[in-house]
């Protein structure tokens, strides 16, 4: 579903964002990318999104190419995302219900549809209740659950997290992964850039850890060294 | 998907109150002033059209020439493309009517010239133009024709109401220039900064895959409401107090009333809203236009 091959991106002459980075996701999978801050994680949340383009590889989503895109069929690409982020990203002037229908009027979805599509997503998400309530008078858990019910709405193929359990507690943190996870089980590709190793090592899924623009470490669980980290904590 | 644009088209124009109203205040005063010229420009070509139909020239010629020469003089030389009726008077015609005029009431002084015209050499032409602006080039024309012996015209009302038509367009051309780039920047201002303000919205936007037309069509609109109001409001002020005005001009300047009738506010409705609403709209929508351009590369 996602392969990346040899993939370079290059700030300036000798820095290198990501370098020679391959790797491959299939349709289904639940992985972690973790690495410390300029590992190179939010670039390739970047170039995944295509809001870079690599400066050598390639990367295929979906049996294309997506360097190739033009800028006019982005949008139909990004459809097929959805995306989640440390802080919410959500429009403090409307309401839960108008925050996820937002997702599908900037697609042209019809209204009657919208409806229903957004009270479905807000009882799978645990929201139906707080529909009419703003922004700001929800908990750090909840304008997550918000933002992950705008991602899914349109029934994305891939769910990209950047950050997702960022700002939020540990039970909110719980809530939110095993939201992720029930998606996940329906069918949806999630990827989850995170920092929070405890996480990581509770969830026992693939991982994907990356240092200075380079792919350290592909397997389930986390690696030795990290786990030692960890330990030392 | 319209209404979506409609929808926050409208509302962006009510998160900014203050740039809203400027920006539809001086679009306001640029239509207010083409709405007045609109207005007095339809009411000159009125009284012009009126005076191409009732003012005429009077030709008149030398006396050695008998009343056939000076037809067939006429008919040689007169008409022209610019001529719309031309029409004959004998000297006895002339006599008569002078009669009716200045005799009416005392027949006997009349009676005093029984048989013999005083007017015998006053057989004339009297000749209605199609555009009265060409008057001046015509009577030089006539003055140079051998047997014509003097020509009359009003060349003061033409001159005099040609020079306020062109008067009152080029300055009102000059003021709706200047407001028009006026209102252009404080269009551009307001909608750079419904694109700031909207900057986080734009951002989710593109992520979720809204296209670039999603995106930028709501600002579009907003000029487009820009442009309606700032063209509804003057439109109304001027139609809401033209025939109030028009009495007021028709009571208080009685010299006007014998050359002057105000045209139909129908007949001045129609195209003024259109060209006004009409030109209003599409600047404002095409400055909103470049200006979101410019400011959201997507």
């Amino acid at each position: 579903m996602i392969r990346f091959n040899k993939v370079s991106l290059k700030y300036d002459k000798d820095t290198y964002a990501v370098q020679d980075l391959s790797l491959k996701i299939e349709e289904g999978e639940f992985v972690f990318i973790v690495g410390k801050t300029g590992a190179g994680k939010s670039t390739l949340f970047k170039l995944l999104t295509r809001e870079l383009k690599p400066t050598s590889g390639s990367i295929k989503v979906f049996k294309d190419n997506i360097e190739y895109i033009s800028n006019k069929n982005i949008p139909y690409y990004r459809r097929k995302l959805g995306v989640v982020f440390q802080d919410f990203k959500l429009l403090e002037d409307r309401n839960v219900y108008e925050n996820v229908a937002f997702a599908q009027e900037v697609i042209g979805v019809n209204a009657f549809k919208i409806k229903k599509h957004v009270i479905k997503i807000l009882n799978l998400v645990g929201l139906r209740n707080k529909a009419t309530k703003m922004p700001y008078e929800l908990s750090g858990g909840e304008k997550q659950k918000v933002a992950i019910a705008r991602a899914i709405i349109n029934k994305p193929k891939i769910l990209l997290a950047d950050e997702p359990t960022g700002n939020l507690d540990e039970m909110s943190t719980n809530e939110i992964i095993g939201l992720l996870n029930t998606i996940n089980q329906n069918g949806t590709t999630v990827i989850i850039i995170t920092h929070d190793m405890h996480l990581v090592e509770r969830m026992n899924k693939r991982v994907i850890r990356l240092d200075e623009g380079n792919l350290v470490y592909d397997d389930y669980g986390l690696d030795n060294q990290i786990k030692n980290y960890l330990k030392n904590e | 998907m319209l209404s979506y644009v409609f929808k926050t088209g409208f509302k962006n124009l009510g998160n900014r109150k203050l740039f809203s109203f400027a920006s539809i205040g001086t679009i306001a005063s640029s239509v207010l002033i083409f709405c007045i010229f609109f207005v007095l420009a339809t009411n000159i070509r009125g009284i012009i059209k009126k005076v191409e139909t009732t003012v005429g020239i009077q030709v008149f010629f030398n006396s050695n020439l008998s009343e056939e020469e000076i037809q067939n003089l006429a008919n040689e030389k007169f008409i022209t493309d610019y001529v719309k009726s031309i029409k004959f008077k004998s000297s006895n015609e002339a006599w008569e009517k002078f009669k009716v005029e200045y005799f009416d009431n005392r027949p006997e002084l009349a009676k005093a010239f029984e048989d013999d015209n005083p007017l015998a050499s006053s057989a004339s032409y009297e000749i209605l133009l199609n555009d009265i602006t060409k008057q001046i080039e015509y009577v030089n024309y006539l003055k140079s024709i051998d047997g014509v012996r003097q020509v009359n015209y009003s060349s003061v009302l033409i001159e005099t109401l040609t020079s306020l038509n062109v008067g009152i367009s080029t300055f009102s051309f000059i003021l709706i220039g200047l407001l028009i780039i006026i209102a252009m920047i404080l269009i551009s201002n307001t909608i750079t900064l419904a694109s700031q303000f909207r900057k986080k919205e734009n951002e989710i936007m593109k992520l979720i895959g809204a296209t670039n037309f999603m995106i930028r069509a709501p600002f579009v609109i907003e000029g487009f409401f820009i442009g309606l109001f700032g063209a509804i409001i003057p439109i109304s002020i001027v139609l809401g107090l033209y025939n109030y005005l028009m009495d007021m001009l028709i009571k208080n300047a009685s010299f006007l009333r014998n050359v002057f009738t105000p045209v139909d506010i129908k007949i001045i409705a129609v195209p003024m809203c259109l060209i006004s609403i009409g030109t209003s709209c599409f600047i404002c929508m095409f400055v909103s236009f470049l200006t979101i351009r410019k400011h959201l590369k997507i």
